[in-house]
């Protein structure tokens, strides 16, 4: 009886309510998704960045410390890398192999997007006797190409060569000297990967206070 | 009782003032700690950017200046790049992203003393400070001997 009474007093909704409630329980939900992705997408950007910025800091690191105590910067192309003339051992003010280092821009090796800054240095045989040393460790005349004397050196397998820096773009060296081995001071500009479509450009100024150009 | 709830169903009836308020105020508080939340994730996170960003050129300006001779070096102290203009030793303008820092460079005359040698050295304290205009973000400080005539 109850029961009977209470169907009376229920009614179904009209269609017009009931696409009314449809309308607005889509449109909230849009609402909702659209707010949840657009904080989803400035979380993942900001966390890009964050990233970016980290490998930067990495690459700034690294690149100071295998600059350290460097004498000059010897040559740069800006689709292989920059070589730098890190000491002189063999005090002869002349270029060694040894003495030579690479910071080459490559492509990724893991296959991942953007490229890789890698410095590759000499790693001659430890078992050689000295003489082997000195005739192997030739000095760099003015016309040899650095790049191309690594990537020899390389392929007798007497090299050493390790990443540090990933997801970059490119590298660019600038100075105010007359010619880059001169220059006391360089500035490495580089164009840093942020997620897949964006970049972040980041100076770094190098100072060499043990200059000297070779000779 | 029983023959009230008859005659009065159970009908469906709008919500109060006093529901539709708590539901509203209910509704903001969330929606504000979510913005709170977000908003002060950001607020970590430039921080934490500006700070690397200021160790970077800190560390940048000390190597530059470590290229100079004594009386360069000398010649710096008080020098200020305001924030958002700061540039190279050899006035290269610093991208974009450093737009939120400023670097200053004191350069102060000192005399180390080591009782234990009972020696002294005279030189300068070069000081780099970097700012976002109202912290301190990073600094370095290196002594540079004075050269001997």
């Amino acid at each position: 009886m109850i029961t009977a009474q209470r169907s009376n007093t229920r009614r179904a909704l009209t269609l017009l309510e009931l696409l009314l409630a449809v309308a607005i329980t889509v449109l909230t939900g849009l609402a909702i998704a659209a707010v949840t992705t657009s904080i989803a997408r400035g979380l993942t950007s900001m966390n890009e960045a964050r990233s970016a910025l980290q490998r930067a800091y990495a690459a700034h690191a690294r690149l100071r410390a295998y600059t350290t105590g460097a004498l000059a910067f010897i040559s740069v192309d800006p689709d292989r890398g920059i070589a730098v003339w890190h000491n002189d051992d063999r005090f002869n003010n002349r270029v060694n192999l040894s003495e030579l280092r690479i910071f080459w821009l490559e492509p990724s090796s893991d296959g991942a997007p953007g490229k890789e800054l890698v410095i590759e240095m000499v790693a001659f045989p430890e078992e050689w006797e000295e003489d082997e040393l000195e005739l192997a460790d030739a000095e760099l005349a003015g016309v040899d190409d650095p790049f191309n004397e690594m990537l020899a050196l390389r392929a007798q397998g007497w090299t050493k060569r390790s990443v540090i820096a990933d997801g970059l773009e490119s590298v660019a060296v600038t100075h105010s000297a007359i010619n880059l081995v001169h220059a006391n001071r360089v500035r490495i500009a580089l164009t840093v990967q942020i997620g897949a479509n964006s970049t972040e450009d980041i100076l770094m100024a190098f100072g060499l206070p043990n200059h000297k150009a070779p000779g | 009782m029983r023959r009230s709830s008859l005659r009065h169903p159970a009908r469906s009836r709008a919500f109060t003032l006093l529901e539709a308020l708590t539901a509203v105020t209910i509704l903001g508080v969330v929606v504000l700690a979510v913005t709170a939340a977000i908003t002060a994730s950001q607020k970590v996170a430039f921080e934490g950017q500006k700070r690397i960003l200021a160790a970077m050129s800190a560390d940048d300006l000390m190597s530059e200046l470590l290229t100079l001779t004594y009386d360069d070096l000398r010649a710096r102290d008080g020098t200020i790049q305001p924030v958002g203009s700061m540039v190279t030793l050899d006035g290269e303008q610093y991208p974009d992203v450093f737009w939120a820092l400023g670097r200053t460079i004191s350069v102060e005359n000192v005399i180390l003393h080591e009782a234990s040698l009972d020696i002294s050295v005279s030189g300068v304290l070069v000081r780099i400070v970097v700012t976002d205009g109202s912290a301190t973000l990073a600094e370095a400080e290196v002594f540079v001997p004075e050269p001997i005539a």
